[in-house]
C-alpha cells in the first residue's frame, strides 16, 4: 500500500476533489432550472428590501448616512455575492448521515468533509453562471439609483481575495454546522436557526449600522460577517485599502479557527456516529 | 367524509410518533420556525421606527401584519409543506404510482400525507403579535372577516404552493416549489410597498396581497368588506384551479422511475 502512493503521480490526492467539483458542477448544469429557481429565491429578499427601502425614503432623502443609492446598490450587490458564496453543506451532510449515505464514504480514501465542499463548490459556479443575468436584469431594473463602484487594483485584488476567504468561511460554517448532524440525526430546525440568525448577522436584512445596539455589538464579534458583508463592502468603496488587507488578514485567521473546529468535530462526531438508514 | 376524517385521524398518529423519533430536532424546529418571520419584523420595525410610516403602516399594522403571515404560514406549514417538497421525489423515483393507485384522492393524499407539527408553534407569536398591534375598538364584523380573510390565505398558499410543486412533472429535476420561500418576503410586506404595476401582478394575476396583507388591514379597520370577501373568492378560484391544474398535469405523468 505505501510503495503504490509513494508511486502514485503528484497531485492524484487533489484530482479525486477537483473531479468531484467538476461532476458536481456538470450535474447542476444539466439540471440548471434548479439552480435558476435558487438563485431567483437568493435574489428576492434583496428585491424585497429595495422595495421597503424605496417606499421609506418617499418622506426623506438619507437614513444613517445612507441615501436611497447607497441603499439599492448595497442590496444587489449582497443579493449577488451571498447567493454566489452561500453555500449549504449542512443539508447534505445532514440527508447524508440520516440516511446512512455516510456509512460507505468512510471507508474510502477521501476526507468526506473536503468533498463535501468541492462538490457545494460545483454547485455554486452553477448558481453564479445562471445567477448573473438575474443580476444584470436587476441592476437595468434599478438603473436610476445603482452606483458603479470605482476601486484601485489593489482594492479590486483585495475584494477578489475577500471573496474567496468568503467563501471558505460560509462554506467551513456548513460542515461544522453539517457535523452536528453526526450527534442528533435529524438537524435541519438547527440550522434554519443558525442561518435566519445569520441573516441578520451577515449584513443581509441590514447594513450593520442600522441594527439595532445588542445585535450591531453581537454582529461586530461574530464571524458572519466576514462572509458576505465584508467583500459587499469592500466592493461599495466604503473600506480603505490598508482596511482590505487588514480584514482578509482577519479572514484568514477565521478559516484557520473554523478549519480547526471542522477537523475536532468531525474526529468526535465519527465516534458517535452509528450508521442509522443505508 | 367520515373516511377522510379516519384518514386525518391515522395520519396524525404517524406523524406524532415519527416526530418524536427526533425529538432535539422537533424542539429546534419549533423554534426555527419563528425565525425567518422575527427577522422581517425586526427589518420592518427598524424601518418604521427610521422614518415613522411605511405609506400607511404605522408600527403596530405591522405587528399585525407580520401576526398574521406567522398564523397563515404556520398553519400551511404544519399541514402541506412537507408534503410539497415529496412531490418532486415522487415524481422522480416514480413513487406517485403507487399513490395514484389508492383508493383514495390522488390530491389529497399527495398534500396531506405528512404534517410538520412543529409548524404549529409559529401560531402563539404569530397571535401575539396580531393582539399587541390590534387597534381599539374590537369590531365583531371586522373580526370575522379577518377570521375568514386569514383561512382564504391559507388556502391560497396552499393552492400556490401545489401549482409550482406540480410543475415537477413536466421539469422533474427543477424544485419549482422552492419558489414559495422566495415569495414569503412578498407576502409579509405591506401592499403599499408595491409600485403599481407589481401591485397590480400580486393582486390579479399571482393574488399574494389576500394572504397577509388584505386581512390585516380589515382587523385594523382600513379595509374595504368589497375587497376582504373578495379575498375569500380569491381562494375559492385558486383552489379550483389548483385542482384543475393537477389533473392536467397527471396527463403528462410518465412514470419514470421504479
Amino acid at each position: 500500500m505505501s510503495a503504490e502512493v509513494a508511486t502514485r503521480p503528484a497531485g492524484t490526492g487533489l484530482r479525486k476533489y477537483w473531479s468531484a467539483a467538476i461532476f458536481s458542477a456538470q450535474d447542476a448544469f444539466t439540471y440548471r432550472a434548479t439552480a435558476v429557481v435558487w438563485m431567483l429565491v437568493d435574489f428576492v429578499p434583496s428585491v424585497v428590501m429595495i422595495l421597503v427601502w424605496q417606499a421609506a425614503y418617499r418622506t426623506q432623502t438619507s437614513v444613517e448616512g445612507y441615501s436611497l443609492h447607497d441603499m439599492v446598490t448595497y442590496y444587489l450587490a449582497t443579493g449577488i455575492i451571498a447567493g454566489a458564496l452561500t453555500s449549504h453543506a449542512e443539508f447534505t451532510m445532514n440527508w447524508e448521515i440520516r440516511d446512512g449515505r455516510l456509512t460507505p464514504q468512510l471507508t474510502r480514501p477521501i476526507s468526506y468533509p473536503v468533498l463535501v465542499m468541492c462538490k457545494e463548490t460545483g454547485w455554486l459556479i452553477a448558481k453564479l453562471v445562471v445567477g448573473i443575468p438575474v443580476f444584470a436584469l436587476l441592476v437595468f431594473i434599478f438603473r436610476q439609483h445603482v452606483l458603479v463602484p470605482h476601486l484601485s487594483p489593489a482594492a479590486w485584488i483585495g475584494f477578489g481575495l475577500s471573496c474567496l476567504l468568503a467563501y471558505a468561511i460560509l462554506s467551513l460554517i456548513g460542515v461544522c454546522l453539517g457535523c452536528l448532524s453526526l450527534w442528533t440525526i435529524e438537524s435541519s430546525g438547527i440550522f434554519e436557526l443558525w442561518w435566519s440568525l445569520g441573516g441578520v448577522l451577515s449584513g443581509s436584512l441590514l447594513p450593520l449600522e442600522l441594527l439595532p445596539g445588542v445585535l450591531r455589538h453581537v454582529a461586530f464579534v461574530a464571524p458572519h460577517r466576514w462572509g458576505s458583508y465584508f467583500p459587499v463592502r469592500v466592493l461599495l468603496g466604503k473600506v480603505p485599502v490598508a482596511g482590505i488587507y487588514e480584514g482578509v488578514l482577519i479572514q484568514f485567521c477565521w478559516v484557520i479557527a473554523l478549519a480547526t473546529i471542522v477537523a475536532l468535530l468531525w474526529r468526535l462526531g465519527t465516534r458517535k456516529y452509528e450508521g442509522w438508514g443505508g | 367524509m367520515r373516511y377522510y376524517a379516519r384518514l386525518m385521524l391515522a395520519i396524525f398518529h404517524n406523524c406524532v410518533a415519527r416526530e418524536m423519533q427526533f425529538r432535539a430536532s422537533f424542539v429546534m424546529s419549533l423554534i426555527s420556525g419563528y425565525g425567518w418571520s422575527l427577522v422581517m419584523l425586526l427589518f420592518l420595525s427598524t424601518v418604521v421606527a427610521r422614518v415613522q410610516a411605511l405609506g400607511t403602516w404605522e408600527q403596530r399594522d405591522i405587528y399585525v401584519l407580520v401576526g398574521t403571515f406567522m398564523i397563515v404560514q404556520g398553519l400551511t406549514q404544519c399541514l402541506f409543506e412537507t408534503n410539497m417538497w415529496r412531490i418532486g421525489s415522487h415524481v422522480r423515483e416514480g413513487t406517485l404510482d403507487f399513490i395514484l393507485i389508492k383508493p383514495v384522492d390522488s390530491q389529497f393524499l399527495v398534500s396531506a400525507r405528512f404534517l410538520r407539527l412543529s409548524a404549529l408553534g409559529l401560531l402563539l407569536p404569530g397571535v401575539g403579535l396580531v393582539v399587541v398591534g390590534a387597534r381599539a375598538p374590537f369590531v365583531w364584523a371586522d373580526t370575522l372577516l379577518y377570521v375568514s380573510g386569514t383561512a382564504a390565505g391559507v388556502a391560497i398558499l396552499y393552492a400556490v404552493s401545489f401549482v409550482l410543486a406540480t410543475t415537477t412533472i413536466w421539469f422533474v429535476r427543477a424544485e419549482m416549489g422552492g419558489l414559495v420561500y422566495g415569495l414569503f418576503d412578498v407576502m409579509r410586506l405591506p401592499a403599499d410597498v408595491y409600485p403599481k404595476g407589481v401591485r397590480f401582478t400580486f393582486t390579479y394575476v399571482l393574488p399574494l396581497i389576500f394572504i397577509a396583507s388584505v386581512p390585516a388591514q380589515t382587523l385594523q379597520h382600513r379595509g374595504h368588506v368589497a375587497v376582504s370577501l373578495a379575498g375569500v373568492g380569491v381562494s375559492i378560484l385558486a383552489l379550483a384551479f389548483a385542482r384543475a391544474f393537477w389533473f392536467i398535469a397527471l396527463r403528462s405523468y410518465a412514470s419514470t422511475g421504479s
